[in-house]
């Protein structure tokens, strides 16, 4: 039914110019007139005509001034012990037997001697409710937990923007190879594409990062590590979509003309081919940003992610299945809650922007 | 055909053998403790005879932990060759054979009524535990692909017929929302909600003796809330592509054509249209097996569920060798057969596809 209403459309968009046309005598010809769009701002237009597409830009940049710009405004430091606390001492039991003569009956008896080790009173921060001072509270550490989520948001969109341009990289260079040249070269990297497609996502990953425990890297260059993970694990969707890309564009009829005009192999890659494959890859980059930063939360969930003094999304939903874990889940949302929430907007706007960039690119899609 | 499954197939040996060596590099390069070393670690420290340390040694060279990595490898090759997966490091489970008792002189134990006295028989073979454990998981995963199914694919229907629309709006962020939520936050919220705050379900496990409800009612009450994390998390992924296969097959001339011999809407949708987006829905099966039998590690750990998931994540954290190697490639072979029998799949119900010899 809408097919038609919006064939109806197109025909009455047609018109209009052509109408305009007659009014004003044919001095004017027609190719002056009609406004030339190139096929960027038609996707531009697209983009930006698609609701959820906007509310995911609008989110991500929301998220981006949020984790960068935040921590100029905050009080506190992403590691500052802050929040409520109480004094505490400790008082260590110690207990001695001793055999000694006992003045009234002169005889010789056991006797045990109990004294306490008491410690010089120290702080011990507690979980602070959310406040004016501290808007969501501070964590089990004394961290303020506002704070945290602004340096957990660096890390995640960072490390996920930047695990996506290597993967990209990697990708879009074997899969050229491999769709470009054929034979023996595709068939290897294929096959090792296939071996990476076929590892378990989770597990291989964990085993992963229980490598970078073993090492002993100190905590600052961990992330580091976790970002080469993340990337050797994740290229091989897109090697195999560039590839499958080029199968199909070796064979157009422009490649004949490029062939024909003498082009360097180099040159017909990387001008006429990757262009061409582009599209695809930005959208695949962009859905692929989710699932980077999902991977990333799991694992320092897990405890084997971004270590522990820095902040990280995935960590603050852990501390509910630390030794406190119960006490948090039941007593503290505002812990561990907001930073799921941060997470699931940010999967959700790359989510939506990939999205609708696959539309715009593709305008077969809508009807 | 037949050629083709089997070249398919020699692929596939390939595919494994290339997993299963990342898969033992990554577990022995590991450097510092290895699992012998961190289970004796504190006694090794106390022990002043070095005794211990001897033993230890002893344990590491018979766990197959002393020998370098490519040699540890080949040994490990030959052994599955050969169909020894080898023996877990940390778990047991009943086999639910039972071993009939005898005394030293051979005479059988007899108790109070005369009837000999037996002894469950546990096995520590990978493949046993495996088999074992991933019951459960396979119980959850089927409860909770049946229920995805059930309710995605009217929704992705829905959500095509009435593009743009108040309900395709709704029905696109609810699932995206399904696709963008971690695991391990979903469950932990509906924990806080339903478990801790409602107190509609149970907190963790998988029975509870003092509920007082038949057995099968209990474990079901026990798996409502895994088996919606799993549901919420993976409808999303089959909602939109049941729609995005229905909006193709609704520009199709076909369906255009339908409408113009008068068919009701009905008729054109559920008739013409529906049973043409089930073609590209078997590719789904690739995605689906893992999944099936392969359990899911955080779900299962969060909810305490017994199941191949939680063990493989304790055996991932503890080092557990053989468990992990047996697991990780049965994840892998799943993936290999379910790529396959999805391609197979496609042949068998869209006869327009044929098999040449290599993939798209």
């Amino acid at each position: 039914m809408s097919n038609l209403s919006n064939e109806e459309k197109d025909i009455k968009n047609l018109q209009t110019p052509e109408s305009n046309e007659n009014n004003h005598e044919a001095e004017i010809s027609l190719s002056d007139s009609a406004k030339v769009i190139s096929p960027g701002r038609l996707v531009f237009r697209r983009f930006f005509r698609s609701k959820l597409s906007m509310i995911g830009l609008v989110t991500l940049f929301i998220m981006f001034a949020f984790s960068f710009l935040g921590p100029l405004f905050t009080h506190w430091g992403e590691v500052e012990v802050t929040g409520d606390f109480k004094w505490v001492t400790s008082v260590l039991p110690h207990q001695i037997n001793v055999t000694e003569i006992n003045p009234d009956t002169g005889e010789e008896e056991q006797v045990i001697y109990v004294f306490y080790e008491v410690s010089e009173p120290y702080k011990v921060y507690t979980k602070t409710p959310p406040s004016s001072t501290h808007i969501l509270g501070t964590d089990q550490y004394g961290y303020d937990v506002l704070t945290r989520l602004m340096y957990g948001g660096r890390v995640s969109l960072m490390l996920g923007f930047i695990v996506i341009f290597a993967e990209v990289m990697i990708g879009l260079v074997l899969g050229a190879i491999s769709g470009y040249f054929g034979g023996w070269v595709d068939q290897l990297i294929m096959r090792v594409v296939d071996i990476f497609n076929c590892l378990p996502g989770l597990p291989i990953l964990m085993l992963a990062a229980a490598l970078i425990d073993g090492w002993g890297v100190p905590a600052r260059l961990r992330i580091f590590y976790l970002m080469g993970i993340l990337t050797f694990f994740g290229w091989s969707g897109i090697a195999r979509l560039v590839r499958g890309q080029i199968l199909g564009i070796r064979e157009l009829e422009y490649m004949l003309a490029a062939e024909a005009t003498g082009l360097s192999t180099r040159r017909k890659i990387f001008k006429h081919i990757i262009p061409n494959v582009m599209p695809q890859i930005i959208v695949q980059a962009t859905l692929g940003l989710g699932g980077v930063i999902l991977s990333e939360s799991t694992l320092s969930y897990l405890g084997i992610g971004v270590p522990f003094p820095y902040a990280a999304w995935g960590t603050m939903i852990g501390s509910t299945s630390g030794a406190e874990g119960r006490d948090i889940l039941q007593n503290y949302p505002n812990i561990w809650v907001p930073a799921g929430v941060l997470i699931v907007l940010a999967v959700l706007a790359f989510n939506f922007i990939g999205d609708g960039l696959r539309d715009a690119f593709d305008p077969k899609m809508r009807r | 055909m037949i050629k083709y499954i089997i070249k398919r197939l020699a692929l596939s040996i390939l595919i494994l053998f290339g997993v299963s060596i990342i898969i033992y590099g990554l577990v022995r390069i590991k450097p510092g403790l290895d699992f012998i070393e961190a289970k004796y670690y504190t006694q090794v420290q106390m022990d002043a005879t070095g005794q211990v340390a001897e033993m230890v040694a002893e344990q590491r060279e018979l766990y197959g932990l002393t020998s370098p990595v490519f040699l540890g490898y080949l040994k490990w090759l030959n052994n599955i060759l050969h169909g020894q997966w080898g023996d877990s490091f940390i778990f047991s489970v009943n086999t639910g054979e039972v071993e009939l008792l005898f005394d030293a002189e051979g005479n059988p134990i007899l108790d109070a009524d005369g009837i000999q006295l037996t002894k469950d028989v546990s096995s520590k073979n990978v493949i046993d535990i495996i088999a074992s454990k991933s019951k459960i998981s396979f119980i959850i995963a089927l409860i909770a692909t049946i229920l995805q199914f059930a309710i995605a694919i009217p929704l992705g229907i829905t959500s095509a017929t009435k593009q743009y629309g108040i309900v395709d709006y709704s029905v696109t962020v609810l699932a995206m929302m399904g696709i963008s939520l971690p695991s391990f936050f979903l469950g932990a919220l509906l924990l806080r909600i339903f478990s801790i705050k409602l107190g509609w379900f149970p907190y963790s496990g998988l029975s509870d003796p003092n509920s007082g409800l038949p057995t099968l009612i209990d474990n079901l009450h026990h798996l409502v809330l895994p088996i919606s994390v799993l549901v919420i998390l993976s409808i999303g992924g089959l909602m939109r592509y049941t729609r995005t296969n229905m909006l193709e097959v609704l520009n199709a001339d076909y369906i255009r054509t339908a409408r113009a011999k008068g068919l009701s809407e009905h008729t054109v949708i559920y008739k013409h249209a529906f049973r043409n987006t089930l073609i590209p829905l078997v590719t789904i099966f690739a995605g689906i097996l893992p999944g099936l039998f392969g359990g899911a590690m955080i779900t299962e750990t969060i909810f305490s569920i017994d199941g191949i998931g939680k063990a493989a994540y304790k055996a991932v954290t503890t080092g557990d060798i053989p468990f992990v190697m047996a697991y990780n490639l049965f994840l892998s072979l799943l993936t290999v057969i379910g790529t396959l029998l999805s391609d197979l799949m496609y042949v068998v119900v869209d006869p327009r596809v044929k098999l040449v010899g290599r993939k798209k």
